[in-house]
Protein backbone atom coordinates (compact mmCIF):
# COMPACT_ATOMS: atom_id res chain seq x y z
CA UNK A 1 0.00 0.00 0.00
CA UNK A 2 0.87 3.44 -0.10
CA UNK A 3 2.32 6.20 2.36
CA UNK A 4 3.13 9.78 2.16
CA UNK A 5 6.56 9.14 1.63
CA UNK A 6 5.72 6.79 -1.53
CA UNK A 7 3.89 9.93 -2.89
CA UNK A 8 6.67 12.14 -2.36
CA UNK A 9 8.84 9.69 -3.94
CA UNK A 10 6.61 9.46 -6.94
CA UNK A 11 6.18 13.31 -7.66
CA UNK A 12 9.93 13.41 -7.11
CA UNK A 13 10.07 10.62 -9.76
CA UNK A 14 7.78 12.20 -12.28
CA UNK A 15 9.73 15.52 -11.89
CA UNK A 16 13.04 13.78 -12.65
CA UNK A 17 11.30 12.07 -15.80
CA UNK A 18 10.15 15.41 -16.84
CA UNK A 19 13.42 17.42 -16.30
CA UNK A 20 15.31 14.84 -17.24
CA UNK A 21 14.03 14.92 -20.78
CA UNK A 22 16.38 16.04 -23.28
CA UNK A 23 16.09 19.25 -25.28
CA UNK A 24 18.62 18.09 -28.70
CA UNK A 25 18.14 14.77 -28.58
CA UNK A 26 14.29 13.85 -27.61
CA UNK A 27 12.08 17.06 -27.66
CA UNK A 28 13.75 18.05 -31.04
CA UNK A 29 13.23 15.18 -32.85
CA UNK A 30 9.57 14.76 -31.88
CA UNK A 31 9.01 18.07 -32.72
CA UNK A 32 8.14 19.14 -28.86
CA UNK A 33 11.68 21.92 -28.57
CA UNK A 34 10.77 24.84 -27.39
CA UNK A 35 13.62 26.96 -29.63
CA UNK A 36 11.74 26.68 -32.83
CA UNK A 37 8.67 27.79 -31.19
CA UNK A 38 8.82 32.00 -31.34
CA UNK A 39 6.53 32.46 -28.70
CA UNK A 40 8.32 30.99 -26.33
CA UNK A 41 11.63 31.28 -27.15
CA UNK A 42 11.48 35.72 -26.78
CA UNK A 43 12.74 35.63 -23.76
CA UNK A 44 11.36 38.02 -21.41
CA UNK A 45 8.18 39.78 -23.48
CA UNK A 46 10.15 41.73 -25.55
CA UNK A 47 8.37 39.73 -28.31
CA UNK A 48 5.14 41.68 -29.22
CA UNK A 49 3.99 38.23 -30.07
CA UNK A 50 4.48 36.85 -26.48
CA UNK A 51 2.17 39.12 -25.39
CA UNK A 52 -0.83 38.56 -28.28
CA UNK A 53 -0.31 34.68 -27.53
CA UNK A 54 -0.93 34.98 -23.70
CA UNK A 55 -2.84 37.70 -23.37
CA UNK A 56 -5.61 36.30 -25.89
CA UNK A 57 -5.23 32.67 -25.02
CA UNK A 58 -7.07 32.05 -28.06
CA UNK A 59 -4.29 31.13 -30.34
CA UNK A 60 -1.94 29.07 -28.18
CA UNK A 61 -2.08 25.18 -28.39
CA UNK A 62 -2.30 22.73 -26.19
CA UNK A 63 1.06 21.53 -27.31
CA UNK A 64 2.21 24.53 -26.86
CA UNK A 65 0.90 24.82 -23.28
CA UNK A 66 2.79 21.22 -22.66
CA UNK A 67 6.46 22.48 -24.54
CA UNK A 68 5.78 25.85 -22.10
CA UNK A 69 4.97 22.97 -19.21
CA UNK A 70 8.33 21.34 -19.51
CA UNK A 71 10.49 23.84 -20.36
CA UNK A 72 9.00 25.42 -17.15
CA UNK A 73 9.90 22.01 -15.29
CA UNK A 74 13.07 21.78 -16.28
CA UNK A 75 13.85 25.44 -15.92
CA UNK A 76 12.50 26.06 -12.04
CA UNK A 77 12.42 22.49 -10.46
CA UNK A 78 16.70 22.47 -11.37
CA UNK A 79 17.65 23.45 -7.98
CA UNK A 80 15.23 22.16 -5.78
CA UNK A 81 15.82 18.56 -7.90
CA UNK A 82 18.92 18.46 -7.40
CA UNK A 83 18.80 19.12 -3.51
CA UNK A 84 15.44 16.89 -2.97
CA UNK A 85 17.19 14.22 -5.47
CA UNK A 86 20.61 14.19 -2.94
CA UNK A 87 18.86 14.10 0.17
CA UNK A 88 16.74 11.37 -0.62
CA UNK A 89 19.86 9.10 -1.92
CA UNK A 90 21.66 10.04 1.34
CA UNK A 91 18.36 8.69 3.16
CA UNK A 92 17.85 5.37 1.35
CA UNK A 93 21.87 4.76 1.78
CA UNK A 94 21.91 5.76 5.18
CA UNK A 95 18.52 4.26 5.97
CA UNK A 96 16.75 2.37 3.64
CA UNK B 1 38.56 69.53 20.00
CA UNK B 2 36.53 71.47 17.21
CA UNK B 3 37.73 70.13 14.34
CA UNK B 4 35.98 66.19 14.77
CA UNK B 5 33.01 68.47 15.54
CA UNK B 6 33.50 70.27 12.46
CA UNK B 7 34.28 67.07 10.53
CA UNK B 8 31.49 65.36 11.81
CA UNK B 9 29.40 68.10 11.01
CA UNK B 10 31.35 68.68 7.38
CA UNK B 11 29.96 65.85 5.54
CA UNK B 12 25.92 66.12 6.83
CA UNK B 13 23.95 63.26 6.61
CA UNK B 14 21.73 65.67 3.89
CA UNK B 15 24.07 64.96 1.28
CA UNK B 16 23.64 61.35 1.18
CA UNK B 17 21.65 60.86 -2.34
CA UNK B 18 24.53 61.79 -3.51
CA UNK B 19 25.33 59.22 -6.38
CA UNK B 20 21.50 59.97 -7.68
CA UNK B 21 22.89 63.26 -8.89
CA UNK B 22 25.67 62.01 -11.81
CA UNK B 23 24.39 65.03 -14.09
CA UNK B 24 26.41 67.42 -11.57
CA UNK B 25 29.57 67.28 -12.91
CA UNK B 26 32.82 67.58 -10.01
CA UNK B 27 34.26 70.65 -9.40
CA UNK B 28 36.63 72.04 -11.77
CA UNK B 29 39.84 73.91 -10.31
CA UNK B 30 39.48 77.67 -11.73
CA UNK B 31 43.16 77.74 -11.79
CA UNK B 32 46.39 75.49 -12.35
CA UNK B 33 48.78 74.74 -10.24
CA UNK B 34 50.71 77.07 -12.17
CA UNK B 35 49.05 79.94 -11.11
CA UNK B 36 48.71 79.00 -7.53
CA UNK B 37 50.32 82.27 -6.61
CA UNK B 38 47.07 84.35 -7.92
CA UNK B 39 45.16 82.08 -5.75
CA UNK B 40 45.28 83.25 -2.86
CA UNK B 41 42.96 86.78 -3.63
CA UNK B 42 40.97 84.34 -5.49
CA UNK B 43 40.23 83.01 -2.59
CA UNK B 44 39.50 85.99 -0.51
CA UNK B 45 37.12 86.84 -3.10
CA UNK B 46 35.58 83.30 -3.51
CA UNK B 47 35.03 83.28 0.61
CA UNK B 48 33.38 86.34 0.30
CA UNK B 49 31.33 85.31 -2.38
CA UNK B 50 30.63 82.13 -0.51
CA UNK B 51 28.84 83.81 1.89
CA UNK B 52 26.36 84.91 -0.19
CA UNK B 53 25.60 81.74 -1.79
CA UNK B 54 27.49 78.37 -1.70
CA UNK B 55 28.65 77.98 -5.10
CA UNK B 56 31.88 78.98 -5.36
CA UNK B 57 32.97 76.82 -2.73
CA UNK B 58 33.50 74.26 -5.96
CA UNK B 59 36.49 76.90 -6.90
CA UNK B 60 38.55 75.83 -4.47
CA UNK B 61 41.60 73.66 -5.88
CA UNK B 62 42.76 70.49 -5.42
CA UNK B 63 46.15 72.36 -4.67
CA UNK B 64 46.19 72.74 -1.32
CA UNK B 65 49.72 72.71 0.13
CA UNK B 66 50.82 75.37 -1.83
CA UNK B 67 47.51 77.59 -1.10
CA UNK B 68 48.30 76.50 2.61
CA UNK B 69 51.95 78.52 1.86
CA UNK B 70 50.56 81.29 0.73
CA UNK B 71 48.00 81.73 3.03
CA UNK B 72 50.07 80.76 6.62
CA UNK B 73 50.09 84.47 6.97
CA UNK B 74 46.28 85.08 7.06
CA UNK B 75 44.62 84.36 10.31
CA UNK B 76 42.16 81.35 10.02
CA UNK B 77 42.29 80.81 5.99
CA UNK B 78 43.96 77.79 5.94
CA UNK B 79 41.25 76.20 8.08
CA UNK B 80 38.98 77.73 5.22
CA UNK B 81 41.09 76.30 2.38
CA UNK B 82 40.70 72.98 3.55
CA UNK B 83 37.67 73.52 4.19
CA UNK B 84 37.00 74.63 0.26
CA UNK B 85 38.88 71.20 -0.57
CA UNK B 86 37.37 68.87 2.08
CA UNK B 87 33.90 70.33 0.42
CA UNK B 88 35.06 69.83 -2.93
CA UNK B 89 36.34 66.09 -2.62
CA UNK B 90 33.54 65.00 -0.56
CA UNK B 91 30.48 66.74 -2.24
CA UNK B 92 31.71 66.34 -5.42
CA UNK B 93 28.31 65.05 -6.69
CA UNK B 94 25.68 66.73 -3.81
CA UNK B 95 23.42 69.22 -4.73
CA UNK B 96 24.46 72.16 -4.92
CA UNK B 97 21.98 74.15 -2.67
CA UNK B 98 22.41 71.45 0.06
CA UNK B 99 25.62 71.01 0.35
CA UNK B 100 26.08 75.26 0.10
CA UNK B 101 23.86 75.52 3.04
CA UNK B 102 25.77 73.09 5.15
CA UNK B 103 29.35 73.51 4.13
CA UNK B 104 28.50 77.45 4.74
CA UNK B 105 28.03 76.99 8.38
CA UNK B 106 30.80 74.37 8.84
CA UNK B 107 32.80 77.14 7.14
CA UNK B 108 31.63 79.72 9.39
CA UNK B 109 32.39 77.69 12.42
CA UNK B 110 36.13 76.49 11.14
CA UNK B 111 36.86 80.00 10.07
CA UNK B 112 36.11 81.58 14.07
CA UNK B 113 36.97 78.70 16.22
CA UNK B 114 40.24 76.44 14.67
CA UNK B 115 42.52 79.35 12.80
CA UNK B 116 45.89 79.03 15.18
CA UNK B 117 46.00 74.96 15.00
CA UNK B 118 45.69 75.38 11.34
CA UNK B 119 47.72 72.59 10.22
CA UNK B 120 46.69 69.86 12.92
CA UNK B 121 43.22 70.85 11.48
CA UNK B 122 44.29 70.33 7.89
CA UNK B 123 45.31 66.64 8.28
CA UNK B 124 42.62 66.01 10.66
CA UNK B 125 40.20 67.39 8.16
CA UNK B 126 42.41 65.30 5.75
CA UNK B 127 41.67 62.21 7.58
CA UNK B 128 37.88 63.09 8.30
CA UNK B 129 36.63 63.25 4.60
CA UNK B 130 37.27 59.40 4.37
CA UNK B 131 35.03 59.11 7.65
CA UNK B 132 32.60 61.36 5.93
CA UNK B 133 32.86 59.06 2.86
CA UNK B 134 32.16 55.76 4.79
CA UNK B 135 29.35 57.39 6.47
CA UNK B 136 27.48 58.67 3.50
CA UNK B 137 28.02 55.23 1.37
CA UNK B 138 27.34 53.16 4.81
CA UNK B 139 24.13 55.26 5.38
CA UNK B 140 23.43 54.22 1.49
CA UNK B 141 24.20 50.59 2.19
CA UNK B 142 21.96 50.76 4.64
CA UNK B 143 19.03 52.29 2.98
CA UNK B 144 19.87 49.76 0.14
CA UNK B 145 19.93 46.46 2.59
CA UNK B 146 16.43 47.39 4.64
CA UNK B 147 15.03 48.31 1.10
CA UNK B 148 16.18 44.71 -0.44
CA UNK B 149 15.20 43.11 3.24
CA UNK B 150 11.59 45.10 2.62
CA UNK B 151 11.61 43.78 -0.39
CA UNK B 152 12.31 40.23 0.35
CA UNK B 153 9.65 40.14 3.30
CA UNK B 154 6.95 41.71 0.90
CA UNK B 155 8.26 38.17 -1.76
CA UNK B 156 8.09 36.35 1.15
CA UNK B 157 4.89 37.35 2.67
CA UNK B 158 3.30 37.26 -1.23
CA UNK B 159 4.11 33.80 -1.73
CA UNK B 160 3.25 32.83 1.29
CA UNK B 161 -0.67 34.18 0.74
CA UNK B 162 -0.32 32.68 -2.38
CA UNK B 163 0.56 29.11 -1.88
CA UNK B 164 -0.78 29.30 1.64
CA UNK B 165 -3.88 31.58 1.71
CA UNK B 166 -4.70 31.79 4.99
CA UNK B 167 -7.75 33.50 5.13
CA UNK B 168 -9.48 31.43 2.55
CA UNK B 169 -8.67 28.08 4.48
CA UNK B 170 -10.14 30.48 7.79
CA UNK B 171 -13.77 31.26 5.23
CA UNK B 172 -13.95 27.50 4.35
CA UNK B 173 -13.81 26.38 7.95
CA UNK B 174 -16.46 28.42 9.37
CA UNK B 175 -19.41 26.56 9.34
CA UNK B 176 -22.28 25.95 11.02
CA UNK B 177 -24.83 23.26 12.25
CA UNK B 178 -27.41 23.79 9.96
CA UNK B 179 -24.77 24.46 6.81
CA UNK B 180 -23.07 20.73 7.55
CA UNK B 181 -26.35 19.16 7.45
CA UNK B 182 -27.86 20.97 3.95
CA UNK B 183 -24.41 20.36 2.94
CA UNK B 184 -24.92 16.55 3.39
CA UNK B 185 -27.73 16.42 2.17
CA UNK B 186 -26.86 18.06 -0.98
CA UNK B 187 -24.18 16.49 -1.29
CA UNK B 188 -26.03 13.00 -1.08
CA UNK B 189 -29.50 13.87 -2.71
CA UNK B 190 -28.04 16.70 -5.40
CA UNK B 191 -31.26 16.44 -8.00
CA UNK B 192 -33.55 18.47 -6.65
CA UNK B 193 -31.14 21.44 -5.45
CA UNK B 194 -32.42 24.51 -7.43
CA UNK B 195 -29.84 27.36 -7.59
CA UNK B 196 -26.61 26.15 -7.85
CA UNK B 197 -24.56 29.86 -8.32
CA UNK B 198 -22.50 30.80 -5.32
CA UNK B 199 -22.92 34.34 -3.88
CA UNK B 200 -20.66 37.08 -4.50
CA UNK B 201 -20.10 38.70 -0.91
CA UNK B 202 -20.42 42.93 -1.86
CA UNK B 203 -18.36 45.36 -0.53
CA UNK B 204 -19.97 47.54 2.66
CA UNK B 205 -18.67 50.92 1.40
CA UNK B 206 -18.73 50.66 -2.71
CA UNK B 207 -21.04 47.98 -3.36
CA UNK B 208 -17.92 45.78 -5.33
CA UNK B 209 -17.30 42.05 -5.79
CA UNK B 210 -15.51 41.59 -2.61
CA UNK B 211 -14.86 37.78 -2.73
CA UNK B 212 -17.55 34.72 -2.11
CA UNK B 213 -19.74 34.23 0.64
CA UNK B 214 -18.56 32.41 3.69
CA UNK B 215 -20.11 28.96 3.66
CA UNK B 216 -22.51 29.66 7.02
CA UNK B 217 -24.28 32.37 4.46
CA UNK B 218 -24.43 30.06 1.25
CA UNK B 219 -25.16 26.43 1.16
CA UNK B 220 -23.40 26.64 -2.48
CA UNK B 221 -19.89 27.56 -1.10
CA UNK B 222 -17.20 25.16 -0.53
CA UNK B 223 -16.19 24.30 2.64
CA UNK B 224 -13.25 22.31 4.29
CA UNK B 225 -14.85 20.95 7.83
CA UNK B 226 -16.65 18.20 5.71
CA UNK B 227 -14.16 16.51 3.23
CA UNK B 228 -11.63 17.15 6.62
CA UNK B 229 -13.98 15.07 8.53
CA UNK B 230 -14.79 12.75 6.31
CA UNK B 231 -11.69 12.32 5.51
CA UNK B 232 -10.77 10.98 8.90
CA UNK B 233 -14.14 9.22 9.48
CA UNK B 234 -13.22 7.21 6.26
CA UNK B 235 -9.97 6.36 7.89
CA UNK B 236 -11.73 4.86 11.00
CA UNK B 237 -13.93 2.91 9.07
CA UNK B 238 -11.29 0.96 7.14
CA UNK B 239 -9.57 0.29 10.14
CA UNK B 240 -12.65 -0.77 11.57
CA UNK B 241 -13.48 -3.12 8.90
CA UNK B 242 -10.23 -4.43 8.72
CA UNK B 243 -10.48 -5.37 12.53
CA UNK B 244 -14.17 -6.65 11.99
CA UNK B 245 -12.16 -8.89 9.35
CA UNK B 246 -9.63 -9.14 12.13
CA UNK B 247 -6.75 -8.05 9.96
CA UNK B 248 -6.16 -5.25 11.84
CA UNK B 249 -2.75 -3.73 12.10
CA UNK B 250 -1.77 -0.46 13.25
CA UNK B 251 -0.36 0.53 9.47
CA UNK B 252 -3.77 0.32 8.04
CA UNK B 253 -4.75 3.73 9.40
CA UNK B 254 -1.78 5.00 7.73
CA UNK B 255 -1.98 3.03 4.87
CA UNK B 256 -5.77 4.03 4.17
CA UNK B 257 -5.12 7.81 5.19
CA UNK B 258 -2.04 7.86 2.40
CA UNK B 259 -3.85 6.58 -0.38
CA UNK B 260 -7.05 8.95 0.64
CA UNK B 261 -4.43 11.73 0.82
CA UNK B 262 -2.99 10.49 -2.56
CA UNK B 263 -6.44 10.61 -4.49
CA UNK B 264 -7.79 14.02 -3.35
CA UNK B 265 -3.54 15.36 -4.19
CA UNK B 266 -4.17 13.25 -8.10
CA UNK B 267 -7.20 14.56 -8.39
CA UNK B 268 -6.64 18.21 -7.18
CA UNK B 269 -2.88 18.34 -9.53
CA UNK B 270 -5.29 16.86 -12.75
CA UNK B 271 -7.78 19.32 -12.25
CA UNK B 272 -5.39 22.20 -12.27
CA UNK B 273 -3.29 20.59 -14.89
CA UNK B 274 -6.45 20.72 -16.80
CA UNK B 275 -7.41 24.28 -16.03
CA UNK B 276 -3.82 24.81 -17.53
CA UNK B 277 -4.09 23.07 -20.87
CA UNK B 278 -7.78 24.27 -21.04
CA UNK B 279 -6.55 28.12 -20.50
CA UNK B 280 -8.64 28.39 -17.46
CA UNK B 281 -7.45 31.77 -15.42
CA UNK B 282 -7.06 31.56 -12.30
CA UNK B 283 -9.11 28.66 -11.54
CA UNK B 284 -12.08 30.80 -13.15
CA UNK B 285 -12.22 32.26 -9.77
CA UNK B 286 -11.85 29.36 -7.27
CA UNK B 287 -8.74 28.89 -5.62
CA UNK B 288 -6.78 25.64 -5.14
CA UNK B 289 -8.32 25.67 -1.64
CA UNK B 290 -11.64 25.22 -3.01
CA UNK B 291 -10.98 22.83 -5.28
CA UNK B 292 -9.55 20.44 -2.54
CA UNK B 293 -13.01 21.02 -1.05
CA UNK B 294 -14.89 19.93 -4.29
CA UNK B 295 -12.38 16.57 -4.56
CA UNK B 296 -13.13 15.77 -0.70
CA UNK B 297 -16.79 15.75 -1.16
CA UNK B 298 -16.10 12.25 -2.47
CA UNK B 299 -15.81 10.82 0.90
CA UNK B 300 -18.82 11.41 2.06
CA UNK B 301 -20.21 8.96 -0.27
CA UNK B 302 -17.17 6.50 0.12
CA UNK B 303 -18.11 6.82 3.70
CA UNK B 304 -21.71 5.63 3.03
CA UNK B 305 -20.21 2.81 0.47
CA UNK B 306 -18.04 1.18 3.38
CA UNK B 307 -20.94 1.61 5.90
CA UNK B 308 -22.89 -0.33 3.74
CA UNK B 309 -20.43 -2.66 3.15
CA UNK B 310 -19.79 -3.17 7.08
CA UNK B 311 -23.76 -3.71 7.44
CA UNK B 312 -23.11 -7.10 5.54
CA UNK B 313 -26.11 -6.49 3.62
CA UNK B 314 -24.96 -8.42 0.11
CA UNK B 315 -22.96 -7.24 -2.67
CA UNK B 316 -25.60 -6.56 -4.79
CA UNK B 317 -26.52 -3.52 -1.61
CA UNK B 318 -23.07 -2.48 -1.57
CA UNK B 319 -22.76 -2.21 -5.03
CA UNK B 320 -25.82 -0.11 -5.35
CA UNK B 321 -24.54 2.18 -2.78
CA UNK B 322 -21.62 2.64 -4.65
CA UNK B 323 -23.22 3.55 -7.83
CA UNK B 324 -25.76 5.71 -5.84
CA UNK B 325 -23.47 7.68 -4.20
CA UNK B 326 -21.22 7.86 -7.14
CA UNK B 327 -23.91 9.25 -9.50
CA UNK B 328 -25.06 11.56 -7.04
CA UNK B 329 -20.54 13.17 -6.41
CA UNK B 330 -20.61 13.01 -10.14
CA UNK B 331 -23.25 15.27 -10.51
CA UNK B 332 -22.87 17.42 -7.59
CA UNK B 333 -19.29 17.64 -9.40
CA UNK B 334 -20.97 18.50 -12.43
CA UNK B 335 -22.89 21.46 -11.20
CA UNK B 336 -20.70 22.52 -8.75
CA UNK B 337 -17.63 22.98 -11.12
CA UNK B 338 -19.20 24.63 -13.33
CA UNK B 339 -18.91 27.77 -12.44
CA UNK B 340 -14.96 26.71 -12.22
CA UNK B 341 -14.48 25.91 -16.04
CA UNK B 342 -17.52 27.51 -17.50
CA UNK B 343 -17.53 31.31 -16.43
CA UNK B 344 -19.58 32.06 -18.89
CA UNK B 345 -22.70 33.22 -17.64
CA UNK B 346 -22.47 36.48 -16.43
CA UNK B 347 -22.64 35.87 -12.70
CA UNK B 348 -21.90 38.91 -10.80
CA UNK B 349 -18.66 37.68 -10.14
CA UNK B 350 -17.09 39.57 -12.88
CA UNK B 351 -14.37 37.49 -13.96
CA UNK B 352 -14.56 39.36 -17.31
CA UNK B 353 -11.23 38.47 -18.66
CA UNK B 354 -11.69 34.76 -19.23
CA UNK B 355 -15.86 35.16 -19.95
CA UNK B 356 -16.55 36.48 -23.30
CA UNK B 357 -13.51 35.22 -25.50
CA UNK B 358 -14.87 31.67 -25.13
CA UNK B 359 -14.88 29.63 -28.70
CA UNK B 360 -17.56 26.99 -29.47
CA UNK B 361 -14.29 24.39 -29.42
CA UNK B 362 -13.01 25.48 -25.96
CA UNK B 363 -16.02 25.52 -24.57
CA UNK B 364 -16.81 21.80 -25.64
CA UNK B 365 -13.05 20.92 -24.69
CA UNK B 366 -14.40 22.40 -20.98
CA UNK B 367 -17.59 20.44 -21.00
CA UNK B 368 -15.60 17.41 -21.99
CA UNK B 369 -13.27 17.82 -19.70
CA UNK B 370 -15.81 18.64 -16.68
CA UNK B 371 -17.28 15.62 -17.82
CA UNK B 372 -14.27 13.50 -17.20
CA UNK B 373 -13.60 14.63 -13.83
CA UNK B 374 -16.65 13.83 -12.83
CA UNK B 375 -16.71 10.10 -13.80
CA UNK B 376 -13.34 9.52 -12.63
CA UNK B 377 -14.87 9.79 -9.25
CA UNK B 378 -16.19 6.49 -10.40
CA UNK B 379 -12.14 5.37 -9.97
CA UNK B 380 -10.89 6.82 -7.13
CA UNK B 381 -14.47 5.80 -5.26
CA UNK B 382 -14.16 2.47 -6.00
CA UNK B 383 -10.48 1.82 -5.12
CA UNK B 384 -11.02 3.73 -1.95
CA UNK B 385 -14.10 1.82 -0.84
CA UNK B 386 -12.90 -1.48 -1.34
CA UNK B 387 -11.40 -1.93 2.36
Amino acid sequence: MFYLGHIFYVALLFTNAIAILSEDRFLARIGWSSRGTPATNSGFGNDPSYDAAYGGGEGVSMKTKAINLIGAVRTLMRLPLIVANVVVIFYEILLG
Amino acid sequence: MDTPYMNSRSPPPLQHPKPTHPAYPPPEPPHTPGRSSASSPYSQTGRLSMEADGYTRYSSPPVGVEQHHHQQPFHGTPQQQQQQQQQASTSGYAPQGVSGQMGGSAHARGFGAAGPNAPMGYDTSGFGAWPGMNDATAQMGVQFGRSAVAAGHDYVEKNLSRYLPLPLVKTCFSVTNSYVLRKLRLVLFPWRHKPWSRQVRRGAEHGGVDGWMAPRDDINAPDLYIPTMALVTYTLLAALARGLQSRFKPEVLGESISSAILVVILEFLLVKLGCYFLDVRGGGGASGVELLAYGGYKFVGIVATVIASLLQLGSAVQFAVFFYTFCANAFFLLRSLKYVLLPDRSSAMSDVASAPSLSHGQRARRVQFLFGVAVSQALWMWWLSRV
